[in-house]
């Protein structure tokens, strides 16, 4: 078929025109917001150079704090949600009855506010009083289970990362789930008929058939993980913790500061393009580390 | 025993607030904030403060768990009857009114002096709201006759009863249960804002040099001799970087 460039070209200049306007506009001005001292009100703009980046990568350990938090979210709560993700989408792809139920079931967490997730967290499951596990653990006797403060500076960070598991966990199991539901059932009979147990079915079929899916859940983890905000902000009351602070929350905090009137939005805009620039350079290691023969079947 | 939201650093650097405007008088943590050097904070009165308001713990007047609450958890241990005061502002009673009732008991008392110390027990940490209009405002005058009819007795009245508040108009009695706090703004030798002022003229000063450290000290993750190093230090870093 004989294709016409100038009809293409037509085709993609709308979507083209909407993503140059709210995407590569905004970003551009960003770099540009970035370079100067400016509150966010009024027109008073000083231009700094690069000395908010300087300030915030030299002499800022509140933004190191943040920067972390935000690794260790990427990092070790990305290791955690694709091992549970990948048991669960296995087991649930294994022809165990019910498995609309329980997709939906581990799904559900992705479709509540995340208000009422944090409130469900914080005063239902981690409260030393109300909260469900600190009173099953005093049910069965575990003192020190009981007496754990699941919500004190000490814990709160990772107290949040299970939560945050917990709701990602939902989505990146049907993502796995679409891309096991493509590779033919007939590799497993052949598999199991030559006796590989599940394990082996695992690494030999499921993982190398299912790899673009799986590098394309991995990216998209770890741009939400980067720019993972709401739970933090919300898990607290009024103020939120630092120890809760990744890049997003301190971002937000620093242009515009909850319920203290900071307003440092050309410093904030700085921590808005690291952020930009991390996702980007984790994207590319991302793809170019898991990058394989497309396998053909 | 004292109710404390462990993670509300908010509402408990309030006891350093205070203690230090005990012990230096208001407006001396505005001043040492402002030390470029960092070198007042090295005042020996610092670290009084931050050590008594570890006594409340040592002492075992603030409970355990409280280091885990979540806001607005450690205030209804108040209504439950487990907690008898907060260090908090007259609103208290009406966040509460759901779970306490309309007959509960309210009581209020001034921030006590400590010894050897020159701020006065009626020297007041208050939270005050205000109106303001742009000098721009399309419609000044508009917005001058609404502010006269807002102080207006008649209103300030309204706000008492309807709203369960104190106001600032004098010879309006504010709501019984607050009593109290009435008297101790009538009676005030000297008020200050949050953080001494600082959360409004320095709030990033204020969030994370003195207000987030603090509460890190005050539940347990560092002592009070790390704290007031940290104040050194981080107050001279900041003004470096200004």
């Amino acid at each position: 078929m004989k294709t016409n460039p100038r009809l293409i070209i037509l085709f993609l200049l709308p979507a083209t025109a909407i993503y140059l306007a709210f995407f590569l506009v905004p970003a551009g001005w960003a770099f540009y917001y970035s370079a100067f001292d400016w509150s966010g009100f009024g027109e008073e703009m000083t231009f700094v150079g690069f000395k908010n980046y300087v300030r915030l990568m030299t002499t800022d350990p509140v933004f190191w704090e943040s920067f972390f938090n935000t690794l260790k979210i990427l990092v070790v709560g990305g290791a955690a949600t694709f091992t549970i993700a990948f048991t669960l989408a296995v087991m649930l792809n294994s022809g165990i009855k019910g498995k609309k139920f329980f997709r939906a079931l581990i799904f559900m967490p992705q479709v509540i506010a995340v208000i009422a997730l944090t409130t469900l967290w914080a005063f239902a499951i981690y409260s030393p009083t109300t909260g469900v596990l600190p009173n099953f653990f005093a049910l069965i006797g575990w003192e020190a289970g009981a007496d754990y403060l699941w919500m004190s500076a000490d814990h709160v960070f990772w107290s949040m990362l299970i939560a945050i598991i917990w709701i990602e966990v939902g989505f990146y199991v049907v993502l796995l789930l679409a891309g096991m539901d493509k590779i033919p059932m007939e590799y497993y009979e052949a598999a199991r008929i030559e006796g590989a147990n599940m394990w082996r079915q695992f690494w030999g079929i499921t993982l190398p058939l299912m790899w673009d899916v799986v590098t394309i859940a991995v990216v998209l983890w770890s741009i939400s993980a980067i720019k993972v905000f709401e739970f933090p902000f919300a898990f607290m009351g009024p103020t939120t913790d630092s120890h809760l602070y990744t890049m997003g929350v301190y971002l937000y905090v620093m242009g515009f500061g909850k319920r203290d009137p900071i307003f440092q939005l050309g410093y904030a805009t700085a921590i808005g393009v690291l952020m930009l620039v991390l996702v980007v350079v984790t994207s590319v290691v991302i793809r170019r580390a898991m990058r394989r023969d497309v396998l053909q079947y | 025993m004292l109710a404390i939201e462990g993670t509300e650093p908010g509402y408990n650097t309030n006891y350093f607030v205070y203690l230090i405007a005990r012990l230096k008088g208001p407006g001396w943590m505005t001043q040492a904030a402002n030390d470029k050097s960092g070198e007042m904070w090295k005042d020996p009165a610092v670290l009084q403060a931050a050590q008594l308001s570890r006594v409340l713990w040592d002492k075992g007047c603030i409970p355990e768990v409280s280091a885990g609450y979540k806001w607005p958890q450690a205030q209804q241990t108040i209504a439950a009857g487990e907690t008898a005061a907060e260090l908090v502002g007259s609103w208290l009673p009406t966040e509460l009114l759901s779970a306490t009732g309309p007959d509960f008991k309210w009581g209020a008392l001034n921030f006590p002096e400590v010894e050897g110390g020159v701020g006065k027990s009626t020297d007041l940490n208050a939270f005050i709201l205000s109106f303001m209009i742009l000098k721009d405002s399309e419609h000044p005058q508009e917005a001058a006759d609404l502010l006269k009819f807002i102080v207006t007795k008649e209103s300030q009245q309204t706000m008492v009863e309807m709203g369960a508040v104190g106001v600032t108009r004098k010879g309006v009695a504010w709501p019984d249960n607050i009593k109290e706090a009435q008297v101790a703004a009538e009676s005030a030798t000297a008020v200050f804002g949050e953080g001494d002022g600082l959360q409004g003229s320095n709030a990033e000063l204020w969030t994370k040099v003195i207000r987030d450290p603090f509460n890190n000290m005050f539940v347990g993750q560092t002592t009070p001799e790390q704290f007031v190093e940290s104040l050194v230090k981080d107050t001279a870093a900041y003004w470096a970087n200004q």
